[in-house]
């Protein structure tokens, strides 16, 4: 029997042919959505490069502490929200990209690189170095005397071959100066609270052991009048500890990226931090201490009525970073920094006073002069079994704005 | 006898020739969508573009090739270029754009460089 039903199988037939053009219409569709999305995220990431890169380079769009929205191509699709801000003695440079309802941010640690050669800048008196027992000094030497002489102290005369393995130039009477323009924005930073938010110290003391804040977000300055003893805590990022007495961190302690400021400040022994710490009388690092890459520590202060400020880096400790002292100067009170017996320092150390160098620099010195303390005897302009190598400084070292005048910005880690 | 007679009396003849037209109608516009949705999305062609410019600009930034370079391959126009921007010393704009021999841009990228020479 033959049944006349055509229309009904081909309403059918219809129906599966207009299913299978809507799979069509919706797969273009969806690949489409799902290509733009991707597109326009690779879009806001490359923008977010982009903005960090016009960061580093030589531009006047956006001064230091300033936040600026640009439009990158001037084609009104590509605006990026630009931020420099200062981080102790780095910057902190900020992109976040938008375009259309897709945002991305970045934010990294920045510093300046220069290729060094300078082992030993020694300046202030005109006597002559004098080395003695395992010293090795290598790479070019700025010095008062270019004639550089053995010596027999403590028992030890100098042991190796070269006195100072390269150059060695006439210094001038006072080292190069930092860059002011630089110093005088950190002094006012570390000074200054600005926009930060601020804790008291004894209220973060009644909540939990851990701060965690990040780099988008406003700084937290948690501060005290009292000496501030951190133990069994965890402070990470964002974070300013500032006492107006003296702060003391344990072995116990968890410090990452954040700045210690006090009048006093020290890290007791076998501490392993990453950190900047700024004092205005005394910082002291205890012995068998790691404060790890980008770390500063360092006296930093125009007042040039403050007593004698003193460094000192204990034994078997390591610092990688810069050590500074720069004070106004004033002859009576001469600041020290101190770098003990087995103590190795990785990157610069500066001090407008003078250094007592007895362990390794694996970078460079910048002093007035070189005083030598032992247990018997004070020895001005004398070296004792230390090692100064700038040659074994990493050709990845990149330091603080204040000690270098060039524009070569680099980031140092990314933090967001 | 009679039923069937009854159903065979049905208008087949026109539901034939409505069932062809719709059929004919409905494999047309099917054809259509069909045909629509390959070329204007254009699917394999922006796909094998993107391909195209993640190798060049990874190419470009590894080997540090910053220069302009008009490039064709596989029925595809990569066209490099370096420009100043801003009349900022040390960074430049790099900018790839890949169109089809009809010279519709199937992809691009723009992106700031630091310098370094």
């Amino acid at each position: 029997m033959l049944r006349a039903g055509a229309l009904l199988y081909v309403m059918g037939l219809t129906l599966v042919i207009g299913l299978l053009s809507s799979f069509f219409i919706l797969s273009a569709y969806y690949w489409q959505v799902i290509n733009i999305g991707y597109d326009n995220i690779e879009r806001i990431t490359v923008n977010c490069e982009s903005g960090i890169n016009l960061l580093l380079s030589k531009q006047n769009i956006v001064g230091i502490n300033e936040k600026k929205t640009i439009d990158l191509y001037g084609d009104n699709k590509d605006s990026v929200e630009l931020e420099r801000k200062l981080w102790g003695l780095f910057e902190i440079v900020t992109c976040k990209a938008h375009y259309k309802r897709n945002s991305i941010s970045k934010a990294a640690l920045v510093g300046f690189y220069n290729q060094r050669d300078v082992a030993l800048y020694v300046s202030g008196n005109d006597r002559p170095l004098s080395v003695c027992g395992n010293t090795r000094i290598k790479g070019n030497c700025f010095l008062r005397q270019t004639d550089v002489r053995r010596a027999y102290i403590e028992g030890q005369s100098f042991s190796g071959i070269k006195l100072i393995d390269g150059t060695i130039k006439k210094s001038e009477r006072r080292i190069p100066e930092l860059n002011k323009e630089a110093l005088n924005r950190s002094i006012d930073f570390l000074e200054n609270a600005r926009e930060d938010s601020l804790i008291s110290w004894e209220e973060i003391t009644v909540g939990n052991n851990t701060l965690i804040n990040s780099f988008d977000k406003k700084t937290i300055r948690v501060t005290a009048l009292n000496t501030i003893r951190i133990k069994n805590r965890n402070f990470t990022g964002n974070i300013i500890i500032h006492s107006s007495k003296e702060i003391r961190v344990d072995k116990s302690a968890i410090l990452k990226d954040i700045i210690l400021i006090a009048p006093k400040i020290f890290i007791e022994d076998s501490c392993q931090f990453i950190l900047q710490a700024f004092a205005s009388d005394s910082l002291v690092v205890g012995k068998n201490c790691k404060l790890n890459y980008p770390s500063n520590i360092g006296i930093l202060s125009n007042d040039n009525t403050s007593a004698a400020s003193f460094v000192s880096i204990g034994e078997k400790s390591e610092l990688s970073g810069s050590a500074i002292i720069y004070t106004e100067s004033n002859s009576q009170n001469v600041s020290q920094i101190k770098i003990s017996k087995d103590a190795l320092v990785k990157g610069l150390v500066y001090s407008n006073g003078v250094a007592d160098v007895q362990g390794s620099i694996f970078g460079s010195l910048y002093c007035n002069g070189i005083l030598l303390t032992t247990l018997s005897s004070v020895y001005e302009n004398h070296l004792l079994n230390s090692t100064i190598d700038v040659t074994k400084l990493s050709r990845y070292f990149i330091s603080t704005g204040v000690f270098e005048q060039s524009d070569n910005k680099k980031i140092i880690k990314w933090i967001n | 006898m009679d039923k069937l007679k009854k159903k065979l009396k049905a208008s087949s003849v026109l539901e034939g020739l409505a069932a062809n037209a719709l059929l004919a109608i409905v494999s047309v516009i099917f054809s259509m969508i069909y045909v629509n949705v390959q070329n204007s999305y254009q699917m394999p062609n922006k796909l094998k573009a993107s391909t195209e410019l993640e190798r060049i600009w990874t190419e470009t930034k590894k080997e540090k090739k910053f220069i302009d370079e008009i490039i064709e391959e596989k029925n595809l126009v990569i066209k490099k270029s370096i420009e100043k921007y801003r009349d900022i010393d040390n960074i430049r704009l790099l900018k790839v754009v890949i169109t089809n021999k009809k010279n519709k841009v199937l992809a691009e990228r723009k992106e700031l460089i630091i310098n370094e020479f």
